[in-house]
C-alpha cells in the first residue's frame, strides 16, 4: 500500500466517525450471527487505524482495541476482496509470537473478511476467533462475506444519515439567520410557516403569524395587486411580486420584495413558498435618484441658455435643450444627428481639433473659453462655453452651457474703438491745444522778466503775440466742443 | 552764470510756430551759450540745413524740436537723424506742447541724440540746468 492510499483510507476511516463509538445493536447482531454461524466464542467488526485497531463491536470479548503490532487484522486488509484465514495460529511465523497468541485470550483460530467502504477503502475486518485450530466450511466462509457486506452497508448508511442532517442543519441555519424571511401560505395568502428571521426583517415573532393572513398586514394601497399575483400562482409555478409595503412590528411601513413559488404539489410543503426581503432603502434611494434625475432634467431642459450633451469620443450629439434648438435654428432630430463640428465654422475646425486633442490628454473636467459658433442660417456667433464632464446613459460624455456673447462683443468692439478715439482727441488736445496756451506762458515769461533785451517796441510785440494766442486758444476750444458733440452724436447713430 | 555752460556752435530752432522760435531765441539770447541761432518753421529745411552744416567736421550743434508740426513731425526728423547717421556732435532737446507720456517714451527711442523733453514753455532755468550737465 503506498502512503497516497493509506492516506486515503484513513480519511474515508475518520469520515464515518465511528472510532471509540458506543457499541450499536445493529453490529453486534451481526457479530453475533458471524459467531452462530461460524460456531466461535468470538467475532469482531474491526476497524483498523495507522496505530491501532478498534472493535466498534465485540461478541465474546470484552477488550474494545488493540495496538496494530497485534492486529490479525491488518494483515487481514492487505487482501480487501478475500477473507483472510490462519488455521493455527502457534504454527504460523507471523503470529507465533503474538501475546494475543501466546497469552490470553490465546488466538489459534482467525478468518477476518475485509470491510471494503463505498469509497474503495478496506477499513476493517469482519473477524471470527476461536481458540483450537478449525477450518471453516465453503457456505461458512459465504454467509461471512454476506455479513461483512451488511457492515458496510450499515457503514453507508451511517454516512448517508450524516449527510442528511449536516444539509438539514445547514438549511435551517440558512432559514434561521438569513436576512430573508420564509414563510408558508396557502392559496388564501393564510400563514402556514413563518421563519425566525421575521424577528429580524419585521420585527415580529414567527408565532405571531400563525392562523393570520398576510393581507392583514399589507398595506391598504398595495393589497389589490399583491393578492391578484397570489391567484395568477394557480397557473405559474413562481413568481415575484411588486414590492408592496407591510406593517412592521414597530408601526413603519417596510417596502418588501417578494418571491413566491408554488409548492402544493411537494408533499413536504404543499402550500406557496414566500421568500422576501426588506428593500426600503433601495427604494427610497431609487426614488431620490429620480426625482434629483428630473430636477436636473427639468435644469437642462428649461433653461433659456442654449445647453447640450455630446459624446467625447464620437462627438456626436446626445441631447439638446429647447433655447439651444431655438438658438441654432436645427430641430432635434437634426442635432442628434450632427456632431458637434457642424455647428463650427471651417476656420474653426482646427482650433476644435486641437482643443479636443487637449482635453483628451488633460482629462480637464471643467473648461471655459470663447469660441466661433455657426447657426444653421449661416450666421456666426461669438459664444463663451463652459462644459463639464459626466457619464449620459453610460457614455462618457460632456455637457455644454452656451451664452451668446456676439451683442456683448460688438459692444466691447465699438467701445474700444470709440476709446481709440478719445485717445487720439486726447493727443490732439495735447498738442494742438495745449500750443497757444504754452506760448501764452512763453511770452509773459519773456515780459516777467525784465531782461535788457527786451525794448519798448519789442513788449508792445509780446503782448500782440499773447493776445493773437489766446483768440486763437478761443477758437480751438470752440472747435473741439463741437466736434466732441458732433462724434457722440455719430457714435449713438452707429449703435 | 555757471563756468561749465557748454557753448554750441549752433543752435536749431524747429518749430511750425514763428512766436514760439522767437520766444526760445530771446531765451537763448538772454543765456548766450552759443554763436550762432538758426530758427526753421519747415522741418524739412531744418533738416537740409543740417545735413550739409554736420559736412564741417567737429561742429556741435543744439537742435530745439517741436514734435507736432504739418509737413515733418519731431519724431520723423529723428527717425531720418537716425537712418542718415547723424555725427553724435548733435543734440536734440525735444520742446513740446504734449502732456502725453506716451509722446516722452517715443522720444527716448532715440537716445544717441535725444539730450532732453521739455514740456512747453520752455524756461530759461530749465534749459540751464539742460545744457549744464552734458
Amino acid at each position: 500500500m503506498t502512503d497516497g492510499f493509506e492516506k486515503k483510507r484513513l480519511q474515508d476511516l475518520k469520515s464515518m466517525k465511528l472510532l471509540d463509538t458506543l457499541p450499536e445493536k445493529e453490529y453486534d447482531d451481526l457479530t453475533n450471527l458471524a459467531a452462530f454461524i461460524c460456531d466461535t466464542p468470538i467475532s469482531l467488526v474491526t476497524l483498523v487505524t495507522n496505530t491501532r485497531q478498534f472493535f466498534k463491536s465485540h461478541h465474546g470479548i470484552s477488550i474494545t482495541e488493540t495496538p496494530i503490532e497485534l492486529s490479525f487484522c491488518a494483515h487481514a486488509l492487505k487482501t480487501p476482496l478475500d477473507v483472510f484465514i490462519v488455521e493455527d495460529a502457534r504454527n504460523d511465523m507471523r503470529f507465533k509470537d503474538n501475546p494475543l497468541v501466546k497469552g490470553e485470550p490465546n488466538v489459534v483460530f482467525y478468518a477476518g473478511m475485509p470491510l471494503v467502504s463505498s469509497e474503495g477503502n478496506a477499513l476493517g475486518t469482519l473477524c471470527v476467533v476461536d481458540m483450537k485450530p478449525r477450518k471453516l466450511e465453503q457456505k461458512q466462509l459465504e454467509a461471512l462475506r454476506s455479513l461483512a457486506n451488511q457492515v458496510t452497508h450499515l457503514f453507508e448508511l451511517r454516512k448517508n444519515r450524516m449527510e442528511i442532517e449536516r444539509s438539514e442543519k445547514r438549511f435551517k441555519g440558512l432559514v434561521q439567520s438569513g436576512s430573508d424571511l420564509i414563510a408558508i401560505l396557502d392559496f388564501e395568502a393564510n400563514y402556514q410557516y413563518v421563519s425566525p428571521t421575521s424577528v429580524n426583517v419585521l420585527g415580529i415573532a414567527p408565532e405571531e403569524f400563525v392562523g393570520k393572513n398576510a393581507l392583514e398586514f399589507i398595506h391598504p394601497d398595495d393589497k389589490e395587486a399583491a393578492y391578484a399575483s397570489l391567484l395568477r400562482l394557480e397557473n405559474e409555478k413562481q413568481l415575484t411580486l411588486k414590492p408592496f409595503r407591510f406593517k412592521h412590528g414597530d408601526g413603519s411601513w417596510r417596502w418588501i420584495e417578494t418571491i413566491i413559488t408554488n409548492l402544493t404539489d411537494d408533499p413536504a410543503i404543499s402550500g406557496l413558498v414566500a421568500n422576501s426581503r426588506d428593500i426600503t432603502t433601495r427604494i427610497t434611494s431609487e426614488k431620490a435618484i429620480k426625482e434629483s434625475e428630473r430636477r436636473y432634467s427639468d435644469l437642462f431642459h428649461l433653461s433659456p441658455q442654449p445647453m447640450w450633451v455630446y459624446d467625447i469620443d464620437t462627438l456626436k450629439f446626445l441631447d439638446v435643450n429647447k433655447a439651444a434648438i431655438k438658438h441654432y435654428g436645427h430641430s432635434y432630430e437634426e442635432f442628434l444627428n450632427m456632431t458637434i463640428r457642424k455647428i463650427r465654422p471651417e476656420t474653426e475646425i482646427i482650433k476644435l481639433e486641437a482643443n479636443l486633442k487637449l482635453s483628451q490628454q488633460k482629462e480637464k473636467h471643467y473648461t471655459h473659453g470663447e469660441y466661433v459658433h455657426r447657426k444653421k442660417n449661416g450666421e456666426e456667433i461669438i459664444v463663451d462655453i463652459r462644459t463639464n464632464i459626466l457619464s449620459y446613459k453610460g457614455k462618457k460624455a460632456k455637457v455644454v452651457l452656451v451664452t451668446d456673447i456676439t451683442e456683448r462683443y460688438k459692444y466691447m468692439q465699438a467701445m474700444e474703438a470709440q476709446n481709440e478715439k478719445l485717445k487720439k482727441i486726447a493727443w490732439t488736445q495735447s498738442h494742438v491745444v495745449r500750443a497757444p496756451l504754452a506760448r501764452i506762458m512763453g511770452l509773459i515769461d519773456l515780459l516777467k522778466e525784465d531782461s535788457p533785451s527786451v525794448d519798448q517796441k519789442e513788449k508792445e510785440q509780446l503782448l500782440e503775440h499773447i493776445f493773437q494766442s489766446a483768440t486763437e486758444f478761443d477758437e480751438i476750444i470752440r472747435n473741439i466742443v463741437n466736434t466732441t458733440q458732433h462724434s457722440s452724436e455719430n457714435y449713438t447713430l452707429g449703435e | 552764470m555757471d563756468d561749465k555752460v557748454p557753448i554750441y556752435d549752433t543752435v536749431f530752432m524747429v518749430d511750425d510756430d514763428p512766436i514760439v522760435n522767437f520766444v526760445h531765441q530771446k531765451i537763448i539770447g538772454n543765456i548766450g551759450i552759443v554763436n550762432e541761432i538758426r530758427s526753421f518753421i519747415d522741418p524739412r529745411k531744418a533738416l537740409a540745413e543740417l545735413r550739409s552744416e554736420l559736412c564741417h567736421a567737429g561742429k556741435s550743434i543744439l537742435v530745439f524740436l517741436d514734435l507736432n508740426m504739418p509737413k515733418m513731425s519731431g519724431f520723423e526728423f529723428l527717425e531720418f537723424m537716425e537712418l542718415e547717421d547723424f555725427s553724435l556732435n548733435v543734440d536734440v532737446i525735444v520742446v513740446t506742447s504734449s502732456i502725453c507720456e506716451n509722446d516722452r517714451l517715443l522720444a527716448e527711442l532715440h537716445p544717441r541724440f535725444l539730450r532732453d523733453f521739455v514740456t512747453k514753455p520752455l524756461k530759461a532755468e530749465d534749459l540751464k540746468k539742460i545744457v549744464a550737465y552734458p
